[in-house]
């Protein structure tokens, strides 16, 4: 017999073992090297979270009560599968293009981003999940307790709650460090993918193992174990055709429409081609998991005594056998179904709760002029997950404990699951019909909702439990035709079919009624048309016009959702497909698209478009603007793809050109001014030197007075000096006659030594240091490179006007590049000027008081240019802000 | 599903083929749905039908449905509708 401890040790190495695969994973995927993380193989393994541990045990005992009809359960998925090209196809499509996070996002995107709905759906997803998680508990603790009960301490109601407790506490552990440390803006998970793939297989073999064993050890081969279903107790023949049906449309819909499936089916889907691979892989996986579900029901009836649990059949037989090594591998077969359901559906959950309900709320509640630091949505997102997937296990528990356990809760399955079906019209209502309306989404799922709460959610608590006995069977008040199993005084039906078939009528006939006598919204009708024809609008039209939102607002922004790094790479980008350089591109209606759609895949759609709908200040789309849509589109149409690129060519160039324009009108009014100044620069020292040197020759000065005399000369030619050769070290830059000495040396010592220079020992302005953790060692002109530091810190010091100046000094690094940003605490460079600082002669101020001539950051840019890396002003850090990015081959990583 | 304004009328031999590949994809649910109904007219037999013979001829169907769509997989892409 295999002792308690055994198991609670194996069940540790195997949680181990999954902890181990999901590391490697996400380590592999933040490599960049996880190529066989994307294959179509782990796709179609990660859709198995399909099977929980309700199919696992529960087929068994399924088969075991009514013969086949478990098959439908994996029927109505396999018809969805091989049909992928009608639904699925569509929806990996809109999912991939839209940037969608969950199903609640794809109904509130569809339907005009709305927040209502996704809170709709967010809280019956999460009313009918919460069963369903329970449930997956339940199976887990009664596995342990048959081992507890075989090694001779069965487990009373407090083992199996301690035990539901701690399952619960595991699996939240895991899905909080696997399911929220993506801080990228997207929502895969390639840790929690990989291990949930292992734990297809590794559930699929336990039940293969089991049915050989059973079919080739016991019954002795195929055609003995035909023989012995029909001696069996479910030999004849004879289904309800009725639930044949319901219960392959409730499978095939719930397929679709629970979250943790389209979580994985769309949003973890990283590849449209894997469908082509799943559409037969997933059905032969299913098939392969219900091929020994009789034959092990039918042995289970003839070998155990009558009062044997049928649901722990898997278990059972083969510990009766004696064989502690296959129940073992039937134990955790069980166990991988139970977790890795649990973990997509929480974290599936949890993104949900998070950004349609958490969100919303949290940014409404803050609209006043707080201190907005960059990440800090990110921040609240990444908690309000991690408290969600804590809550809704908590939920699932408190379900398990509340219902007691027992069989009350076996029967749920399928109400649960009705639950989830009811977003189905609105789903397939969205994506293949554009007169769909929220208004009629909303009715739909409001009315299908309430149907479903009623005939079998509430009932399935047991009788007298909410609804009173007298209520279900005379109805409410007396109401006959509101008997929660009866409507419309229709009774004789099984309850399922019944409450299946009134809620989906009135979810659609509400949905359809609420959309035609509606009128949707500009919004709605443009995501309608790009929901509906995703495989025709490649061009799209655009949710926003020209807007007077500033770039640098916009990108402040971002930085508060998807953090510096990322927000900063994607401006970088978008400035770079524009022809311009720096961080700031061109508001366009399309970089406000693609900045709605980078976000959407972080916060949701409702709130990406909240949140820039603020900026903008209601430049959204109008009726008008859609109707001018419509005509553009039409028109590019008729151009070729070859002019439609040269026109984008050429609106490169106009943009480059007017930009370049621009920056010389500004540098010919500022080189006049700097020519008056240079000049006045030259001629202050030369008129002092000369009247002193005629002075000193003319009249006989006393030593005290000679003394002074030749000192103010000395310091006079040395400013001219300086002025000479700044002049001459940017023209020498600039012509490349410049010889580099190349160096080994670290790069936190040569910004020691660029700070002990620049401040002159002086306290006059703080400076943080915010080094790398691993010290950076650098191969380059550091001379050169020191130069460049000195003068931003220098500048830091004589242009900041906080009150306590401060400057950050601070390194970043994304693995390809490696950069040392200097930011001040003063009121930063004005948008006009950043263009022109690195011109030469440039001066923002003019204020005399830095008594340069505007050449130090020309002279920076020069060298960095030289030495291959590159200056940029980097706007949205509350100060001035400059970002050096090293030259790459010349950071030779960490000693 | 897509708009006449963007196809042909008429297609040379291989696109043709294509296009009735993609029809065979979108029939292979429905050819599903027809089998795995057949059982039920079973119930009114006058010899009743086995288990036996019902789980043979579900899984059956069920691995008939898995070869088709895995043969006609390769003849259907998504690629060549992509957007340009």
């Amino acid at each position: 017999m295999v002792t308690f401890n055994v198991l609670i040790a194996v069940a540790l190495a195997y949680v181990a073992f999954l902890f181990a695969v999901a590391f490697l994973a996400e380590r592999r995927a933040a490599e960049g090297q996880g190529g066989w993380l994307h294959s179509p193989i782990v796709y179609t393994l990660s859709l198995s979270i399909y099977c929980t541990a309700w199919t696992f045990y529960g087929a068994v005992g399924f088969a075991a009560r009514s013969g086949l009809e478990f098959v439908t359960i994996y029927l109505g998925p396999t018809l969805v599968m091989v049909g992928w090209w009608w639904v699925l196809r569509r929806l990996v499509r809109i999912g991939r293009t839209q940037r969608i996070t969950s199903i609640a996002d794809l109904i509130s995107s569809r339907f005009g981003k709305s927040t209502s709905l996704g809170v709709i759906v967010t809280f019956m997803a999460v009313v009918a999940a919460t069963p369903y998680i329970a449930l997956q508990l339940q199976s887990v603790t009664l596995s342990f307790g048959v081992f507890a009960e075989a090694g001779g301490q069965p487990w009373g109601p407090d083992e199996l709650t301690g035990g539901a407790f701690w399952v619960a506490i595991g699996l939240a552990i895991f899905t909080v460090l696997f399911g929220t440390r993506n801080l990228d803006a997207n929502e895969r998970h390639h840790g929690i993918v990989m291990a949930i793939a292992v734990e297809a297989a590794v559930k699929l073999l336990a039940l293969l193992a089991v049915g050989v064993f059973v079919v080739w050890g016991i019954a002795g081969g195929p055609a003995s174990i035909l023989a012995q279903i029909d001696a069996s107790p479910i030999a004849t023949w004879q289904q309800d055709g009725a639930r044949w049906m319901t219960l392959i449309f409730l499978s095939g819909a719930a397929f679709l429409c629970l979250p943790r499936m389209f979580q994985v089916l769309v949003v973890e889907n990283v590849d449209e081609r894997h469908l082509n691979v799943a559409g037969w892989a997933f059905p032969a996986y299913l098939m392969l998991m219900s091929l020994f579900v009789v034959p092990i029901a039918v042995v289970g009836l003839q070998l155990l005594p009558p009062q044997a649990n049928p649901d722990l059949f898997v278990l059972t037989v083969p510990m009766s056998q004696g064989r502690d090594g296959l129940a073992m591998l039937s134990f955790l077969g069980g166990f991988s179904s139970a977790t890795s359901m649990v973990i997509v559906a929480t974290i599936a959950l949890a993104t949900m709760v998070s950004n349609h309900i958490v969100l919303p709320i949290w940014l409404s509640a803050r609209t006043g002029a707080e201190a907005q630091m960059s990440g800090d949505v990110r921040n609240v997102i990444l908690l309000s997950r991690r408290l969600s997937i804590a809550g809704v296990l908590l939920l699932g528990f408190l379900y398990y404990r509340v219902s007691g356990g027992g069989t009350a809760l076996a029967a749920i399955g399928l109400v649960s699951f009705t639950g989830a079906v009811q977003v189905l019209p609105a789903l397939i209502g969205g994506i293949f019909w554009r007169g769909a309306t929220r208004i009629g989404a909303a009715l739909g799922l409001i009315s299908g909702f309430a149907v479903w709460g009623w005939t079998l959610f509430l009932p399935s608590f047991g009788s007298g439990a909410v609804i009173t006995e007298a209520a279900a069977a005379f109805g409410p008040f007396g109401i006959g035709w509101l008997r929660p199993t009866a409507l419309f005084g229709i009774d004789g039906m099984d309850p399922l079919v019944h409450g299946v078939m009134w809620s989906m009528l009135f979810n659609a006939a509400m949905f359809f009624a609420g959309s035609v006598f509606s009128f949707p919204t500009p919004l709605e009708r443009l995501q309608g048309a790009q929901f509906v024809n995703v495989f025709d609008m490649s061009a799209g039209s655009r949710p926003w016009r020209t807007s007077a939102a500033g770039a640098e607002d916009l990108l402040i922004m971002s930085q508060r959702i998807i953090g510096g790094g990322e927000a900063q790479r994607f401006f970088r980008l978008a400035a770079a497909g524009q022809g311009k350089t720096g961080f700031l591109p061109d508001v366009t209606p399309e970089f406000m698209e693609a900045l709605e759609r980078e976000l959407s895949g972080s916060v949701g759609a409702a709130t990406a478009h909240a949140m820039i709908g603020q900026l903008t200040e209601g430049a959204g789309v109008s009726v008008e603007d859609l109707i001018a849509v419509a005509d553009e589109a039409a028109q590019i149409l008729e151009y070729s793809n070859q002019l439609e690129a040269k026109s984008a060519e050429q609106d490169r160039t106009a943009r480059a050109l007017r930009d370049a324009n621009e920056k010389l009108t500004v540098l010919s009014v500022q080189k006049d001014a700097f020519l008056t100044q240079i000049s006045h620069e030259l001629r202050t020292p030369m008129t002092s030197i000369r009247s002193f040197s005629e002075i000193l020759r003319d009249s006989g000065v006393t030593g005290q007075d000679h003394w002074r005399y030749a000192g103010i000369i000395h310091d006079e030619a040395l400013r001219l000096t300086r002025l000479l050769d700044d002049l001459l070290d940017l023209s020498v830059l600039a012509n490349g006659q410049v010889d580099l000495h190349m160096q080994d040396g670290s790069l936190d010592d040569l910004l020691d030594r660029a700070v002990d220079v620049a401040m002159e020992q002086s306290i006059d302005m703080g400076v943080v240091r915010k080094p790398l953790a691993q010290p950076q060692r650098l191969n380059t002109d550091l001379d050169r490179l020191a130069q460049v530091f000195i003068n931003l810190i220098a500048n830091a010091r004589k242009y900041c006007d906080a009150a306590q100046p401060e400057l950050t000094i601070q390194v970043g690094s994304d693995g390809a590049e490696t950069w040392v940003d200097f930011i001040d605490n003063g009121s930063g460079i004005s948008e006009a000027n950043q263009k022109v600082i690195f011109e030469k002669f440039a001066r923002v101020t003019d204020q005399s008081k830095a008594g340069g001539a505007g050449l130090g950051l020309a002279i920076c840019r020069e060298i960095m240019a030289r030495l291959g890396g590159q200056i940029s002003y980097l706007p949205g850090q509350g100060g001035a802000a400059f970002r050096v990015i090293l030259p790459s081959e010349a950071v030779l990583g960490n000693p | 599903m897509t708009p006449p304004s963007k196809n042909a009328v008429f297609l040379a031999k291989g696109s043709y083929r294509k296009r009735r590949m993609r029809d065979f994809a979108r029939a292979v649910p429905l050819f599903g749905v027809v089998l795995l109904l057949i059982p039920l007219l079973w119930n009114d037999l006058s010899e009743p039908a086995s288990t036996s013979g019902a789980v043979v001829y579900v899984f059956c169907v069920w691995v008939f449905l898995i070869i088709l769509a895995a043969g006609i997989s390769r003849a259907v892409t998504t690629d060549q509708d992509k957007a340009p």
